[in-house]
């Protein structure tokens, strides 16, 4: 668990900043924190960086929008009741973005930022650690997954975004269940 | 695809929202103590907002007779549907099939969220900058461009009218306070139009559209307001009731057509020549309005003799194709009706001839007595409610600035003439003409392309030609909200606000009301709208070089809208202030609902002039004559006017309209099918001597036997583009008004063959 | 007559520009696929000119309605005071049964969310005294609401051409026929 809010913030990095350099550094992160990736020396970070804005940015319209409400909402409504509830529980726990309204808290590097906010909460505050293991599992869990193989399947000769995303799914995975075990453990 | 959601658990995706978990405030000191993140931590108080709606006004700021006023339900800073304000009797509580996208059109995630740059134009390589980034990669352009020519008059814009909110004319206030730069001037859509009322009346003025139901008997000629103006609708409906006859003059059995009592269907572009043959037998009958055209018309003895030496009703009947007998009753009825009014649209004066045709309307208008009645007149549009400040447009230009020696000064129809005084003048040049004129404008050439407001690959003519003129252009910047052709070939794109993430105000050419547009919710992403786009490159420019750029740096719309109004428009539509917009839009004082109904016109003469000396000076014939119609340079005649679905390239792409307007079509005579064996549903290739369009056919005598009929739009799955036939050929009329000539759009023909 | 609140469809007036159709999806966000209300053209056995008539359709909240009859869950309920077909989507067990059944095609099959789904005229603006969007959004009014118990029009019918009938349902939309113009033709353009 100590490496989690690490984890989180070098997921959160990659996915909130998208630019050559935050890429690199995240991937970096990432690489070194599961003992895994290839040597960033060898990427090509131009490339990484047109893959990653033809799968979540645009200008043309994003392949697989890195947002839950994409995948969670009936309609695929952005600023819809998904992202509604997201903020409502962003609230809960004292947290906002900037503007509200002006873009959707149910995007990935905002979920993945309120994960890590939790567990360094959940030191002080027994319930975050709670509040952690339901939004992994009944919420991250729902999407992310499904979010990261439909990024995949466009990611040809991407190599440092495409380790990213199955780094992700794998997390997700091994999350949901270590915070079941633990839910079990109580 | 969607989770498959368990069963049991329907309403949200997010139960454990629901648990309250840490409910009362965590201790602000314990969040303090948590190092921050990219989300904020809340203030301790916090105001929960529950239950209704913050209800704003907008109004719609596309390039639409019907400029609705709309009433915005927002809830906690999202915008959850949108209504027409009901206190116009014009907007009357409903928008359009366009309109009602409109949230859906927000929240799109196809739409483009921060500045980026392609690396390789139209690689599809793009990466993202920062507004910083963007707008220093574009100052240095600017000063490049001013260091190598010495001036700016590398730099152009390429504007028209994506977005009619008053304050957008900061975008050619931008380009002022930058120096004297290029623009293209002119504009597609009605030029010739303009110059031809101009010519006769002195000013192109309409009546109230909400007059129409005073109308006994209504010509709607080359238009089609069932698709394009469908507010206006019931008030043509309201006059049939009222026992008016409503005839439609149209090459295409159009919606509107199918809600006459007559529809004629005339051959394209002789419209000129059926007014001409309906005057002559107005003539032959006496049945023009003697007193009009003594006391206020100049030149009909000129007309009079022109008719009776060159136009015969059977002449007439054979060039227009509408039979003799049936020319001259339309001729009487329209005569003896007290009074008549005819719509002239737009589609009339796309042609070679087009202006010819508009001056022989207002002929017939004219003659009979019905300019200046309530309930009659030519109804084209007006610019009377324009009379705002225009405070974001005029910029002086920088010191020392140097332009272009020439004559020409901007001419818009919409704006009253920029007149330097300085020397040095912007460089002028046929906004209709972009293709040509990116390949053989010198000294210097145009370096810089700034394009917002519009899609020149999507709306712009020859099409293959325009691929091959951006070839030459050094940077190319574009600012827009979605993905479409011309972003496709920018250099760096730019994010644009819609209008309910800005304050604007908006008026129509078309009906007289008043409309506030507040800001409804925060700017989407980084979007930034037009105004702030220009403040915030005069900061960086003036970072860069001192004194470079004179754009006051005010990122707060609202001042700007602030700055647009003044005592003339308080007066005219009889408020305090624009404040009271806010309870909802406001009607034009009008003296009378007809336009020159004190019958002063504003010609040289002062009267309605049949024989207009000012027309000879743009070198076209004193009378309205006739004029010849393009030659059919292919078999069938390409005819590609608008699509209920969209504007231009605005609307169709949305998810929503694709459920009823799902893939483009081309629209051929079944007689002309069977000849070619293009069964219903077949696909077909349309090719001529500019390119060619491969699209799926339907089969209607909706269009003549060598008719075919496609509608402009850009879907967004798919090349389909009309573009790709039509050539830029000019109308004869639009540079008095205008500053360019207009387009034969509706001047173009084609092959078609089974693909 | 109890009161039934109807759909009036004025096809003379309807200029078939889809601001009803969207005016609904403004208001509930249906998603891509789910249309509540649609224009149906007129075929051309039944108006001369392609796609220049129409018919705009939704729920025909009938006097004896198959959705309710059929619906294991109560989730279609007819008001008694004034006759809208209520559907509470929320209830649905996705039985199929209404979609199946209803001849019109008024329920709506919502794959995505695994429910029916169906116009119920807006009920929550009705009680607000509002119209519903769709009537509200018709520029030439040619949709509007009307109660057949005041219902005072000898042009109003129940089953103009192109509608099928179906007496046991007894549907409560009433419709205003198109009309055609007279014509005079230019036989080729040139």
């Amino acid at each position: 668990m100590d490496k989690t809010p690490q984890i989180l913030e070098a997921f959160r990095d990659f996915f909130h900043y998208g630019r050559k350099e935050h890429l690199r550094k995240a991937y970096i992160k990432l690489s070194s924190l599961s003992d895994s990736g290839s040597d960033p020396q060898s990427i090509d970070w131009d490339l990484e960086e047109f893959t990653f804005n033809r799968l979540f940015i645009g200008p043309m319209a994003p392949l697989a929008p890195a947002v839950a409400s994409v995948y969670l909402d009936p309609e695929g409504l952005i600023q819809g009741d998904v992202t509604a509830e997201i903020r409502t529980f962003y609230e809960s726990i004292g947290l906002r973005i900037d503007e509200i309204g002006s873009e959707p808290e149910d995007s990935l590097a905002y979920e993945f930022d309120a994960c890590r906010h939790l567990l360094l909460l959940a030191s002080k505050v027994p319930e975050a650690a709670e509040a952690y293991a339901a939004f992994i599992k009944e919420h991250i869990a729902l999407w992310v997954p499904e979010f990261s193989a439909r990024a995949m399947e466009h990611c040809q000769e991407s190599v440092a975004v495409k380790d990213v995303l199955m780094l992700l799914s794998e997390w997700v995975e091994n999350e949901t269940g270590n915070t079941t075990q633990d839910k079990e453990k109580k | 695809m969607k989770k498959e959601l368990d069963k049991t658990d329907k309403a949200a995706t997010c139960p454990f929202s629901r648990r309250g978990f840490l409910k009362g405030m965590v201790a602000a000191g314990v969040l303090a103590s948590i190092p921050a993140g990219i989300l904020r931590a809340n203030a301790w108080e916090r105001i929960q907002y529950e239950g209704e709606y913050d209800i704003f006004r907008n109004a719609c700021p596309r390039n639409c007779y019907d400029t609705c006023s709309i009433k915005s339900y927002v809830r906690n800073g999202v915008l959850e549907f949108i209504e027409g304000a009901q206190e116009s009797t014009f907007t009357d509580g409903a928008l359009c099939v366009k309109g009602y996208a409109y949230p859906r059109r927000v929240y799109s995630p196809d739409r483009i969220k921060y500045p980026m740059k392609q690396i390789g134009r139209g690689t599809g390589n793009w990466k993202r900058i920062s507004w910083d980034e963007a707008l220093t990669e574009i100052a240095e352009k600017i000063i490049e461009i001013k260091k190598k020519d010495g001036s700016l008059l590398g730099m152009a814009l390429d504007k028209y009218s994506g977005n009619f909110g008053i304050t957008h004319y900061g975008v050619e206030g931008m380009m002022s306070s930058l120096g004297y730069t290029s623009r293209f001037v002119g504009t597609p859509c009605w030029p010739a139009g303009i110059d031809a009322q101009n010519f006769d009346m002195g000013n192109m003025w309409c009546n109230d559209p909400e007059d129409f139901v005073k109308a006994k008997h209504i010509i709607v000629w080359g238009g089609n307001p069932a698709w394009n103006s469908v507010h206006t609708m019931k008030f043509i409906y309201e006059a049939q009731e009222r026992g008016a006859k409503l005839v439609v003059i149209d090459p295409l059995l159009t919606q509107t057509a199918a809600k006459a009592d007559l529809y004629v269907r005339v051959k394209t572009s002789q419209d000129g020549v059926l007014a001409l043959g309906m005057a002559r037998h107005i003539v032959d009958e006496k049945l023009y309005d003697a007193e009009f055209v003594e006391k206020y018309s100049k030149g009909f003895e000129d007309f009079v003799s022109y008719l009776k030496d060159n136009v015969s009703v059977e002449w007439a009947a054979e060039q227009s194709g509408v039979p003799a007998e049936l020319l001259r009753q339309i001729a009487e009825e329209y005569a003896k009706a007290e009074p008549g009014t005819i719509w002239a649209g737009y589609g009339l004066q796309r042609h070679m001839n087009g202006g010819a045709n508009v001056r022989a309307i207002d002929a017939l208008a004219a003659m009979t007595g019905n300019i200046g009645k309530e309930g009659g007149g030519v109804r084209y549009g007006h610019l009377q409610t324009w009379g705002f400040n225009y405070n974001a447009m005029v910029q002086k230009q920088p010191e020392g600035s140097v332009g272009y020696l020439g004559k020409d000064k901007i001419v818009s129809e919409f704006t009253a003439e920029q007149e330097g005084g300085a020397k040095y003048a912007d460089r002028t040049i046929n906004i209709n003409k972009l293709a040509e004129s990116i390949l053989t404008t010198a000294e210097p050439p145009i370096r810089l392309l700034w394009v917002a407001c519009k899609n020149p690959f999507g709306q712009d003519f020859d099409r293959p030609k325009l691929q091959k003129a951006f070839e030459k252009l050094e940077m190319v910047v574009v600012v827009d909200q979605f993905f479409n052709e011309t972003v496709q070939n920018a250099d760096i794109v730019l994010p644009s606000t819609t209008l309910f993430e800005e304050y604007t105000v908006n008026v129509s050419y078309w009906h007289y009301w008043l409309s506030i547009n507040e800001k409804a919710i925060p700017e989407q992403y980084e979007a930034r709208s037009d105004l702030q786009i220009g403040a915030m490159l005069s900061k960086k420019m003036n970072e860069l070089e001192s004194g470079s750029c004179t754009f006051p740096q005010i990122m707060d719309t609202k001042i700007w809208m602030e700055k647009e109004f003044n005592e003339g428009i308080y007066k005219y539509f009889g408020i305090k202030n624009w404040q009271d917009l806010r309870s909802g839009p406001k009607k034009a004082k009008l003296p009378s609902s007809a336009s020159w109904h004190d019958r002063k016109f504003s010609t040289p003469s002062g009267k309605y002039e049949f024989s207009s000396d000012l027309a000879t000076e743009y070198g076209h014939t004193k009378l309205p004559e006739h004029k010849v119609r393009r030659k059919a340079y292919d078999k069938f005649r390409v005819l590609t006017p608008h699509t209920q679905f969209g504007l231009h390239s605005q609307f169709v792409n949305i998810d929503y309209m694709e459920d009823f307007n799902k893939e483009p079509f081309v629209y051929i005579n079944p007689i002309a099918a069977k000849a070619k064996n293009i069964a219903d549903g077949d696909m077909v290739k349309v090719f001529n001597k500019i390119g060619n369009v491969t699209v799926k056919a339907k089969l209607t005598d909706n269009v003549a036997e060598d008719v075919i009929l496609m509608y402009e739009a850009w879907f967004r799955k798919g090349d389909y583009n009309v573009q790709n036939l039509v050539d830029d050929e000019s109308s004869d009329m639009g540079s008095y008004k205008t500053g360019a000539p207009g387009v034969a759009i509706h001047d173009q023909f084609a092959d078609i063959a089974k693909a | 007559m109890k009161k039934q609140l109807a759909f009036m469809v004025n096809s003379k007036k309807c200029i078939g520009c889809y601001s009803c159709a969207l005016a609904c999806k403004n208001q509930y966000h249906q998603e891509p696929g789910v249309v509540w209300r649609d224009l149906t053209p007129l075929a051309e056995e039944h108006y001369p000119h392609r796609e220049r008539a129409f018919y705009s359709l939704a729920c025909n909240h009938c006097e004896k309605p198959i959705c309710v009859e059929v619906c294991p869950v109560q989730a279609h309920v007819k008001r008694d005071k004034d006759g809208i077909v209520v559907h509470s989507a929320e209830k649905c067990v996705y039985c199929h049964a209404c979609i199946d059944e209803c001849p019109y095609g008024a329920a709506k099959d919502n794959q995505v969310l695994k429910r029916a789904e169906k116009c119920s005229m807006c009920v929550e603006r009705v009680d607000a005294g509002l119209k519903p969007a769709c009537v509200l959004g018709c520029p030439t009014k040619a949709l509007t609401i009307i109660d057949l118990a005041t219902l005072d029009n000898s042009k109003a019918e129940q089953y103009p051409p192109g509608f099928e009938k179906h007496e046991e349902l007894n549907p409560s939309t009433r419709f205003i026929r198109p009309t055609a113009p007279q014509l005079a033709l230019a036989k080729k353009d040139s």
